[in-house]
């Protein structure tokens, strides 16, 4: 069920509406049954790996919690690490380790292991599991108390807003607000109304801009060797644009739908193409994985508490890991290898970086250095984009061969550029579309105010022609029906 | 409580916003210039319909309801949309007899050798004209596949693409003066290659039980409803085993005693030719359909009794077609009229039509009596001068002296016809017919003797021809 299907559209205000007039004692248990029926409308079969996941994380948190011996303590912590990654391998790995292994085998002119796993990778599977995972760790690392009622925290794994793509909570987090469900002041007029905005903006983002963006992006990626430096540039930089509004868009409408609800998810995208450095970047992109991976895996490696080398080291495998978790390929891969080297590139080179602008008395207040820093940092994580984006290594090379190869400054003058796949209208529509997503994110910049917030502060005439606006822009402009094969949030496969 | 009436009002702000983008974007057929045959009838004033057509294409080609109006003053209408199939044929004779009581329907069978839709356009034509009502949804049930019905339904998620494509009659209403009924009159001519053997075919086929089923139902309706049913076959292009069928079904409709006329029959038309009736392989032009019409026409008029309506205000709405037509049909006989004295005849009884005559340039110094034949159009003004002459319903209205530089500014029905003399800056000596509708130029700069012929009832210039 997608956020932006018919079926989530009677799906969502029937939960809420039953959840807002049940007794308060049985509100959890009808949005568990909520939640799994929302996941079982993917797949029924794969409710039973969720379900698995929820058991074991749960009989680990309270035996961690009971037992006394820290070795016993590890070994749960271990058996419930493994059992959770092993699932999660299996289903989104295996293949991938088979066929790569047989490229190595093949090599060696050893004969190649024909077992191949072909199934559907479980929607969200990822998120689940590093979500029920972090319960675990933080139960071990004594930052929260086990959750005794085995339904909340079932709740807590599947909460549906957030079930598919995220954000990853943390047990610290969600788990305490579920405990006190029964407090939560359901008829809370503004905040249902902030919800509603964000769950609007949410879709406006996915629905007016990346899904007409990816038109625009399938078209000039899957016909590469068709185009020109600045079809591909601007490609890249449509994916970028992309990838940010579709994921971005998902979390607007899980943290809108939560909060609707009465629930507080964590920010997970604030303003990343803002960000002036690629750690920066790290730290406003995806926020609850990078986190996760900065808590459970960083830190687990030793952090920066050790010699350069090793913090390098670190970071490099961080950022491997990070990659891998987006897929399964070696595109993935390199993709979060080239951002860990941009992180070491950049950490090596900060002394000389400040001793140039000592020499040239670089003023690094000024907005024009901010201004570089951010394009210098866009234009990384766009580079990076091509490798995330690509259908393989190959494909990845030959765009950026064709990228560097073939200038073509004309087609931005000779209209050829509406030819592609977006035709003009579709073109201006996208452009205002960006525009209006630029003034957002400048608001969240700027005032350090989200969309919602900022609408509710307002005049009630300016509210309402927004809202109006942005709901008649969903309506009319956004990319769904029957013409459209609706392309689900680029994140459920992750 | 406050909090609740601040929220009753946003979403009657909302939807009030939603309707107008409704009623902007929603589905018109912008193929057939945003007249719809359904629109078409829901435009037609209630129970004046006496005899109805329905079927696709081969319909409106072959049958011409003017001619029935201006022969007999039967009160016909094409019910026709493009690929209209069987089901969507059985749904519009019943959206027909929402509103109209007909004498009698007749119903095209060349929906008998196709099934669907080829066409996606034709799909939204038949499913999306037709108000949305219990009978719209059980075609739309009929027709479309489940997992895309909503989308028809609501309608919405088909139409909110329209923002595209967006023009005049989407913001406004088309004046109901200017629908038909519903026929196209194609004027082209296109020699399509028939299978002789299948129009000589006698042997009977076997209908398709689902066709067979249609054919019954359709029988019913018409004893339910109350109604003379008539089957007919328009000329078209079809192979032997189509003809077996077609054969099979005359059978069929003579043990139901249900007339049935098959143009495709050898000898059936025999006035038909071949060579210049046809607008293609499957429709007939408006020479051939005028012959399908007048056939029909007489078969309607020694069976039923129809009364003729011609006078009535009630029925004025046919009136107003035939002139269309009437117009329709001379508008390309002007333009290819070569002989100039009958071109003057036109334009001295061109009703409804506004005639821009321009003198420009070197007129003096042009091969023809350029002043000669100005004479037997009788207009007023001093030829030596050049300038512009322009006329009404045949009439003489105005004359711009080549030397006088004012605009003659004119409102045409739905357009702004604008003439001036102009003088171009690079050399004074040239001057240049400048006749813009719409403050669009039409045609090129000529120099001589120009004339614009724009018919009002058709809304656009029918000729522009110069002399020299």
């Amino acid at each position: 069920m997608l956020f932006n299907s018919l079926d989530f559209l009677i799906f969502f205000p029937i939960v809420v509406f039953v959840y807002f007039i049940v007794p308060k004692k049985i509100r959890y248990l009808w949005l568990l049954g909520a939640s799994y029926y929302f996941y079982m409308s993917w797949n029924a079969k794969y409710a039973i790996l969720i379900a698995i996941s929820t058991i074991i994380t749960w009989l680990s948190g309270m035996l961690i919690g009971r037992i006394k011996k820290t070795g016993w303590k590890k070994t749960i912590v271990a058996a419930s690490l493994l059992s959770n990654l092993g699932i999660l391998f299996f289903f989104k790995y295996f293949d991938f380790a088979i066929t790569s292994l047989n490229e190595v085998l093949s090599r060696f002119d050893f004969q190649i292991i024909d077992r191949k796993f072909d199934v559907l990778l479980p929607v969200g599977i990822s998120f689940y599991t590093f979500q029920a995972l972090s319960y675990t760790l933080d139960v071990y690392r004594g930052e929260i108390e086990e959750e005794k009622n085995f339904l909340k925290y079932a709740l807590f794994v599947s909460f549906f807003p957030q079930l598919v793509a995220g954000p990853i909570e943390r047990s610290k987090n969600l788990v305490s607000q579920i405990k006190k469900i029964e407090t939560i002041n359901v008829w809370n007029y503004e905040r249902i109304i902030n919800g509603l905005i964000m769950m609007a903006w949410g879709l406006f983002q996915k629905m007016v801009i990346a899904d007409r963006m990816a038109i625009f992006v399938n078209e000039v990626f899957d016909h590469a060797y068709q185009y020109g430096t600045i079809e591909l540039i601007l490609a890249a930089v449509g994916f970028a644009i992309q990838i940010y509004c579709d994921f971005a868009g998902y979390s607007t409408i899980a943290i809108g739908a939560a909060r609707v609800m009465g629930f507080d998810l964590m920010e997970n995208f604030n303003t990343p193409y803002f960000a002036t450095s690629i750690g920066d970047f790290w730290h406003r992109w995806h926020i609850s994985l990078s986190s996760w991976f900065r808590d459970y895996v960083y830190i687990s490696l030793g952090g920066n508490r050790c010699s350069k080398v090793r913090k390098y080291v670190n970071v490099f495998i961080t950022f491997l890991v990070s990659g891998l978790w987006h897929g399964a390929s070696w595109t993935f891969v390199i993709w979060g290898a080239l951002h860990g080297f941009y992180q070491i590139i950049g950490l090596l080179l900060k002394p000389i970086r400040q001793k140039i602008t000592k020499i040239f008395h670089v003023n690094t207040n000024a907005f024009s250095f901010e201004f570089g820093q951010i394009l210098i940092t866009f234009s990384l994580t766009t580079f990076a984009w091509i490798f995330f984006r690509a259908e393989s290594l190959k494909a990845a090379i030959t765009y950026i061969k064709q990228m560097v190869t073939h200038w073509n400054p004309w087609v931005l003058f000779d209209k050829s550029m509406y030819a592609i796949a977006l035709n003009e209208t579709e073109c201006k529509v996208l452009l205002a579309a960006v525009c209006f997503l630029l003034i957002v994110d400048l608001l969240k910049r700027v005032k350090n105010t989200n969309l919602s917030d900022f609408l509710i502060q307002q005049n009630l005439w300016f509210r309402w022609a927004v809202v109006i606006a942005l709901l008649m822009s969903i309506l009319i402009y956004g990319i769904y029906g029957i013409q459209f094969d609706s392309t689900k949030f680029i994140y459920f496969d992750f | 409580m406050k909090k609740i009436i601040r929220l009753f009002l946003f979403i009657l702000v909302l939807i009030g916003v939603f309707i107008g983008a409704y009623r902007v974007l929603k589905w018109k057929d912008t193929a057939g210039d945003y007249l719809s045959t359904t629109t078409m009838l829901y435009e037609t004033e209630e129970n004046t319909m006496d005899v109805v057509f329905l079927g696709s294409s081969h319909v409106y080609c072959a049958i011409m309801p003017n001619i029935l109006w201006e022969t007999y003053g039967i009160s016909a209408f094409d019910m026709a949309t493009s690929g209209q199939d069987r089901e969507s044929t059985y749904y519009h004779v019943k959206e027909v007899l929402k509103t109209q009581a007909p004498k009698v329907i007749c119903v095209d069978l060349g929906c008998m050798v196709y099934d669907g839709y080829g066409v996606e356009g034709n799909l939204y034509r038949n499913m999306l004209s037709m108000k949305l009502s219990r009978n719209n949804v059980e075609l739309i049930d009929a027709s479309v596949p489940e997992e895309e019905r909503m989308d028809f339904i609501t309608r919405w998620p088909i139409i909110h693409t329209r923002y595209g494509e967006l023009q005049k009659y989407d913001f406004i209403t088309n004046d109901v003066s200017t629908f038909g009924r519903g026929a196209a009159l194609p004027l082209d001519i296109t020699q399509p290659n028939m299978d002789m053997e299948a129009i000589k075919y006698k042997d009977i086929g076997e209908i398709p039980e689902d066709k067979l089923e249609w054919l019954e139902r359709m029988i019913k309706l018409s004893k339910d409803e109350e109604f003379e049913l008539v089957f007919f076959n328009a000329p078209f292009r079809m192979d032997i085993n189509q003809k077996g069928i077609y054969n099979a079904i005359a059978v069929f409709l003579e043990k139901e005693k249900i007339p049935y006329i098959d143009f495709n029959q050898e000898g059936m038309l025999p006035t038909l030719d071949y060579a210049s009736d046809f607008l293609d392989y499957a429709h007939t032009n408006i020479y051939g359909g005028t012959k399908v019409t007048k056939y029909i026409g007489e078969f309607l008029a020694e069976n039923y009794e129809l009364e003729d309506h011609r006078g009535d205000e009630l029925y004025k709405v046919w009136d107003l077609d035939a002139e269309y037509c009437k117009h329709y049909i001379q508008a390309p006989l002007i333009a290819t009229e070569s002989d100039w004295i009958s071109y003057v005849n036109y334009i001295q009884n061109s009703e409804g039509m506004v005639v821009v005559i321009s003198l420009d340039g070197d007129y003096d110094s042009s091969s023809l009596d350029l002043y000669g034949m100005l004479v037997p159009l009788e207009i007023e003004g001093k030829y030596h001068k050049g300038g512009k002459w322009i006329m009404e319903n045949g009439d003489f209205i105005t004359y711009i002296s080549g030397d006088d530089m004012e605009p003659f500014v004119k409102d045409i029905g739905e357009d702004i016809l604008t003439v001036q003399n102009i003088v171009v800056k690079n050399d004074v000596s040239e001057m240049f017919a400048n006749i813009m509708i719409n403050n669009e130029e039409i045609g090129v700069s000529y120099r001589g003797l120009t004339i614009m012929i724009y018919d009002k009832i058709l809304h656009k210039v029918i000729d522009i021809r110069c002399y020299y």
